[in-house]
């Protein structure tokens, strides 16, 4: 049901994946290198960055409406008559005394600064997000590494123990059954980093819009 | 009396005739090309619709067998192009007409899917296109002013005086040079919008798709577990 919001779908009929949690070992990547990739795409940067240079053209436009406007044409006069007619021309424009938009070049001064405050926020927010992601997967890595090398060789030959004792009659079908469901839990175990792994990979990966692979050999 | 109201009718006979002739002449000149001209740019925008929408909705389910799981940018690209192009309307989903595959589908095809029918991110896309629209505004010079008065003399014999004049309002300080840039800028900050608001659609998809993948599995081994249990 998630899936069918998340990727606008109606809720019926249910969408079923195809494939399984497949893990690929993250290359090694230099932090500072990665998070330059994510200072240079990250699109909330962007937008902030967007939004302090419009502020800072609306308080240039500001400052640029406290000058008068130039009124010209020409003028025409008629009397509806054989003599009379007059031509002549029209020039206005406001005198700046009173306003000179004083209000709305202060207002768009403190956006400018509002904006650039909130640039930062954004960079600091960002940057720690991209961080924390790679520091966790890094962690992930290193228990699916610690699981493939050491714990699950052990489950299979654990399992195919329990296989062949079943076959001989040596252990009584409970206990057998017992051993099965710890070996089968820790297949589980297995399944949770799998999917750990896989999340933290693939939302890394869109934050940075590249495959971590291409940063490796980049650096 | 008599008199004030033959003036008045002369003043109103006088104002009439000058308008019916500023009418016609723009009518002649004018009004009637800037009309076609308007037609001409609706029905060439619904033709372009028309084209950049897909002609087959399930096109967009097809599963593209050389893209790596592991690229994500492409499928960026692939969006920066949905998001220059005018989206389907409200309630033309491709979705509609074509349902989910029963046999599954892979990570791509779930971000795809977002991608081409999400409703949040059709409504960005028509926030970029306000954007420009706001952009065309800010380069627009303000119209010129014309004006017509007339006036008669009441008590004097004297001729009615009819007075025109144009005006033209002249911009100073760069008012609509900086009115422009700001505009710009404005658009630039409303596709940032839409590419954050798609990566963050995108993370959600591909966190719910890494999920239903996990919990297939875990449905495998629990069906184990219990048949270890019997």
């Amino acid at each position: 049901m998630r899936l069918n919001r998340t990727a606008g779908l109606p809720p019926a009929p249910l969408v079923h994946m195809r494939g399984a949690l497949v893990v690929e070992p993250i290359p090694s990547i230099r932090l500072e290198r990665l998070l330059a990739e994510a200072e240079r795409s990250r699109p909330e940067l962007a937008e902030s960055r967007a939004a302090l240079l419009e502020s800072q053209r609306l308080h240039a436009q500001a400052r640029a409406e406290a000058r008068p406007d130039l009124v010209f044409g020409p003028r025409v006069r008629d009397d509806l008559g054989p003599v009379g007619d007059r031509v002549g021309a029209r020039i206005a424009m406001d005198v700046p005394v009173f306003d000179r938009n004083q209000g709305r070049i202060t207002e768009r001064a403190a956006m400018v600064r509002t904006q650039g405050a909130i640039l930062d926020l954004t960079q600091v927010n960002t940057l720690s997000d991209v961080a924390a992601a790679y520091v966790e997967l890094q962690d992930a890595q290193t228990r699916l590494d610690f699981h493939s090398l050491h714990v699950q060789p052990i489950v299979e030959q654990t399992e195919a123990a329990i296989r062949s004792a079943d076959a001989d009659k040596v252990l009584a079908p409970d206990q057998i059954s017992e051993l099965l469901e710890q070996v089968v839990r820790m297949r589980v175990e297995e399944l949770e980093l799998r999917y750990l792994h896989t999340r933290l990979r693939t939302r890394l990966e869109i934050l940075l819009g590249c495959p971590l692979e291409d940063l490796h050999e980049a650096g | 009396m008599h008199r004030l109201g033959r003036r008045l009718a002369r003043c109103l006979a006088a104002t009439l005739w000058i308008a019916v002739a500023l009418g016609s002449i723009l009518s002649a000149g004018c009004v009637r090309p800037l009309g076609q001209a308007w037609r001409e740019i609706s029905r060439q925008t619904v033709i372009e619709e028309a084209a950049v929408r897909p002609a087959d909705p399930s096109s967009t389910m097809a599963v593209d067998e050389k893209v790596s799981p592991r690229e994500p940018v492409g499928i960026r690209a692939s969006f920066q192009e949905i998001g220059d192009a005018p989206s389907p309307r409200a309630g033309e989903f491709s979705f509609l007409s074509d349902p989910p595959p029963d046999q599954g589908m892979t990570l791509e095809d779930v971000l795809q899917q977002t991608l081409d029918c999400h409703p949040l991110l059709h409504a960005r896309v028509h926030e970029v296109e306000a954007a420009r629209g706001r952009l065309v505004t800010a380069g627009l010079l303000p119209n010129p002013q014309w004006v017509l008065d007339s006036q008669s003399p009441v008590d004097l014999d004297d001729a009615t005086i009819l007075t025109t004049r144009l005006t033209f309002t002249l911009p100073t300080g760069r008012k609509r040079r900086w009115g422009m840039a700001a505009a710009e800028a404005g658009v630039a900050r409303s596709q940032a919008a839409l590419a954050r608001e798609t990566e963050v659609l995108l993370a959600e998809a591909a966190d719910a798709a890494i999920e239903v993948l996990y919990l297939q599995e875990l449905a495998v081994l629990q069906g184990e577990l219990a048949d270890h249990t019997r």
